[in-house]
């Protein structure tokens, strides 16, 4: 009960915070130099197709006046029209989700199936020859850009070993599946390497706690205190950062995206924000403060999982 | 804990079940469909005939059309497929030199006072739905292009009054007054007739999405933002053309991957490839640059404005301290070619006479010193952000006008914040570009004489009214050696005023398979791939 009351108030809790992100980025936006009619007439500009484009977008009216069709609008569940796109927001960013979603995933994936067993290893190995190469990997992970990184493993699996496709997104889910293997791949590099370190850091110092070597006296088999006693505990800083880095990856698909011709939420966004197409921009930054909020409840909910002692809404009663 | 019913044994399994599915879906993706590849293969698959040509022709784009209606639309990317899907009375040859009939049987009959002109149409035309074209379509197509407020295309059909259209292939287009330029105008894409019917069932924002014309290709899916795919008119009047079954645009946003998309046949033909890599491509052995000549010219506008450039002298010296030789060779690897004028290279009405600027360091020195600054100043340069050709330009002609002792410093912009900024006039110097939209001079000089709508091109200048008069009688002018005098004039008088540092003209930026036959794309832009074809792959 205690728990759902708690996640009824968390969610609660997200409206004033989707608010503030709403009224801001609507005036940044207005901010910017420029409107969205200039964005889209380019390079060659007849003033009376400017002029009539204006008065078409509504983009005359005074800011407040425009912000309150906005918010109404918002409310009914209307995020508004690209001008880009010529196509309903909702719709336009469902369908980019889609693909933006399934690249955090697979890039968590990698994440976690590779740095969890290094990191483990390299905790158990410290000091010894495993141990120096997985710091050596995780070190160049870390110095490592992305958009390098990625197009590294574009020349290589793309164009040299034509294991992959280039870019793109594919028609069908299996080839959407192969498109998304070298992005998710790029995404997951530089958070494969910290959650390495993080993870051997976490595995040193349970293994030299008390109830570990409590447990060794118990005479459990060494799997059983691995799986049971040090990976779990060792697990509990991790989750935190991997949902950061799972937010992060949100931001870092804006460049991935665009590198390998993914058409996602991040290159929707960037192509939104030089476009000046108001709603787009705003319906994505929407969707991002959303995520990154529900990401958070659900890190409180894993903890709750993995430590007993750790309750949800404890601290209310 | 309460009630959360999940154990820390359901947790353990949970996650160990998501490793292994995701290790075998992995599996499964490598192990592999053909869905990604290259569509080349499925050629042999149509089955009816065996055409020995491939099914689909990949074009990689680095941006997605955004609108396909000719009227509302805005922007090279939507204009060069045009010639695909519609057709209009009259066209410009391949090469751009001439105008031909198109859907006319002929060139028209002009009547004596120059602003009747009669078009016999072919009979018989359908549109790729299969309707007739009638009388009704061509009156509304034109009408429609003559009325739409909010086209940015208008200035092109201003001088149409009115349209008749007595029977299903007679067009009748009155003049307001006699110019030489009605039937490069006639050209114009928002004249490819279109179906009256279907825009009236369709409406005008969906219009965008897809029109109906008479041309080789039609839409057949357009996913925004990642392909719009053509597939061939069944009812082009050709017979046996188009030769290629499907164009796909693509878009490959980034130049990089663009390039490897084409070196690893994911597509075909790549456009806005950047100059350095088309130089890189001449040594592929698969692919190579396509540089097919456009009508881009690109110049430095001086905002007369300014208080230092508000002195034709301090003009003068930044004209003889710019080498555009070698901005061609640092900034297009010898793709370019200087130019003497601002009009395009390929127009009849560009004169040649006109040399590209000999530097000469020295007397610029003397003419800066002259006007009082021996110790030179600093202007600022606006530019695109983003756009690194422009980037590049600048960074040559700050070092070439350094050495007067100008400081040139370069003011980036977001590209919309550049808009606002170059429509305000809110700069000292900016590198201009312009490509014609029809094959004639006349828009390129309303756009400067017309200073509303760039401030003469943001020189700061309105143009006197000698000036003006030669641009009126330029475009009454019926006689083509004539207006050629007169356009000739123009052009001296630019020169004289020294507004425009005219730098270089370079072509249309595109590599190919070397297997690929019949690409075109002509001086204005237009793609034309009627003819267009690659062998199928075995």
């Amino acid at each position: 009960m205690k728990s759902l009351r708690y996640l009824l108030k968390r969610i609660l809790q997200m409206i004033p915070v989707l608010f503030v992100a709403v009224v801001v980025i609507f005036l940044l936006m207005r901010f910017l130099p420029g409107d969205s009619a200039l964005a889209t007439l380019g390079d060659k500009i007849d003033p009376r197709a400017y002029e009539a484009i204006k008065e078409e977008r509504g983009l005359n009216a005074s800011i407040p006046e425009q912000f309150a069709i906005y918010f109404s609008n918002l409310l009914q569940g209307d995020m508004g029209t690209s001008v880009i796109y010529n196509e309903k927001v909702s719709a336009l960013i469902g369908t980019r989700m889609v693909t933006t979603i399934c690249l955090a995933l697979i890039a968590t994936i990698f994440t976690v199936l590779i740095s969890l067993p290094l990191g483990y290893l390299a905790g158990v190995k410290r000091d010894k020859p495993a141990d120096a190469v997985i710091r050596v990997f995780a070190l160049i992970g870390l110095s490592s850009p992305a958009f390098w990184v990625g197009l590294l493993l574009l020349i290589v699996f793309g164009v040299q070993l034509k294991l992959l496709p280039v870019s793109g997104w594919g028609r069908s889910w299996p080839a959407h599946f192969r498109a998304l293997i070298l992005p998710g791949m790029t995404l997951a590099f530089s958070s494969i390497a910290v959650l390495i370190r993080n993870i051997r850091n976490n595995v040193i110092d349970v293994q030299e706690a008390d109830y570990v070597d409590f447990g060794r006296s118990k005479g459990l088999s060494n799997w059983a205190i691995s799986t049971g006693y040090v990976l779990r505990n060792a697990l509990i800083p991790t989750v935190t950062l991997l949902s950061l880095r799972i937010i992060g990856m949100l931001s870092g698909s804006v460049i991935i995206e665009n590198i390998f011709g993914l058409p996602g939420i991040g290159a929707l966004l960037v192509q939104a924000v030089t476009g000046r197409d108001y709603a787009v921009v705003q319906g994505c930054v929407i969707v991002f403060v959303i995520i990154v909020l529900v990401v958070n409840v659900i890190t409180d909910f894993l903890y709750s999982v993995l430590d007993h002692r750790i309750q949800l809404g404890g601290d209310e009663a | 804990m309460g009630s959360f019913n999940l154990n820390r044994r359901s947790f353990l399994k949970g996650a160990g079940l998501m490793g292994a599915t995701s290790a075998l879906a992995a599996l499964a993706g490598c192990g592999g469909s053909d869905d990604g590849g290259t569509d080349a293969s499925a050629g042999g698959d149509t089955g009816s005939e065996a055409s020995s040509y491939a099914k689909t022709i990949v074009i990689g784009r680095a941006n997605d059309s955004d609108n396909l209606d000719p009227v509302t639309c805005i922007g090279n990317i939507n204009i060069f497929i045009f010639n695909l899907i519609l057709d209009g009375l009259l066209k410009t040859s391949d090469d751009g030199e001439t105008i031909e009939p198109n859907l006319a049987e002929d060139m028209p009959e002009i009547s004596d006072d120059g602003l009747t002109y009669t078009f016999k149409v072919k009979s018989g035309l359908k549109f790729s739905d299969g309707s007739d074209v009638t009388a009704e379509d061509w009156k509304w197509t034109f009408e429609r292009a003559m009325t739409t407020e909010d086209s940015n295309w208008i200035s092109t059909v201003e001088n149409f009054d009115h349209v008749e259209c007595p029977d299903d292939t007679t067009v009748i287009v009155t003049l307001k007054t006699p110019a030489a330029s009605a039937l490069a105008c006639l050209c114009v894409f928002t004249l490819g007739v279109q179906s009256k019917a279907y825009f009236d069932k369709v409406g005008a924002d969906e219009y965008k999405n897809a029109i109906i014309g008479t041309g080789p290709y039609m839409v057949k899916e357009w996913k925004k933002g990642e392909y719009l795919t053509l597939t061939k008119n069944p009812n082009y009047r050709e017979e046996g053309l188009p030769l290629t079954e499907e164009i796909e645009f693509k878009v490959v946003a980034d130049d990089n991957s663009r390039k490897i998309q084409l070196q690893s046949g994911d597509i075909d033909i790549a456009t806005d490839v950047p100059f350095s890599t088309m130089k890189e491509l001449e040594s592929d052995s698969e692919v190579a640059p396509h540089p097919d000549p456009s009508t881009f010219t690109y110049w430095v506008s001086l905002n007369t404005q300014n208080e230092y450039l508000s002195n034709p002298d301090v003009r003068e010296a930044l004209f003889l301290a710019t080498d555009p030789q070698e901005i061609v060779d640092m900034t297009t690897y010898g793709y370019g070619t200087t130019i003497g004028t601002v009009f395009s290279t390929t127009s009849e009405y560009c004169d040649k006479d006109l040399e590209p600027i000999t530097p000469d360091v020295d007397k610029a020195k003397e003419l800066l010193a002259g006007a009082g600054y021996p110790d030179g100043f600093e202007i600022k340069m606006l530019l695109k952000g983003g756009n690194d050709f422009y980037a590049s330009i600048a960074t040559v002609l700050q070092s070439q006008w350094s050495k007067i002792g100008v400081n040139l410093v370069q003011d980036t912009q977001e590209a919309t914040a550049y808009s606002s900024a170059r429509k305000a006039l809110e700069l000292d110097t900016i590198i201009s570009g312009w490509s014609d939209d029809i094959q004639d001079p006349s828009e390129f000089m309303q756009f400067i004489f017309d200073y509303d709508v760039t401030h003469g091109y943001y020189s700061g200048l309105q143009q006197p009214d000698d000036m003006v008069a030669l641009n009126d009688q330029a475009n009454a002018e019926q006689d083509v050696e004539k207006r050629k005098e007169l356009y000739k004039q123009i052009q001296q008088g630019f020169a004289d005023q020294k507004i425009f540092i005219p730098l270089l003209s370079v072509p249309y930026q595109n590599a190919i398979r070397k297997d690929i036959t019949g690409f075109v794309q002509t001086p204005l832009g237009n793609y034309r791939f009627e003819k267009l074809a690659m062998p199928a792959s075995e």
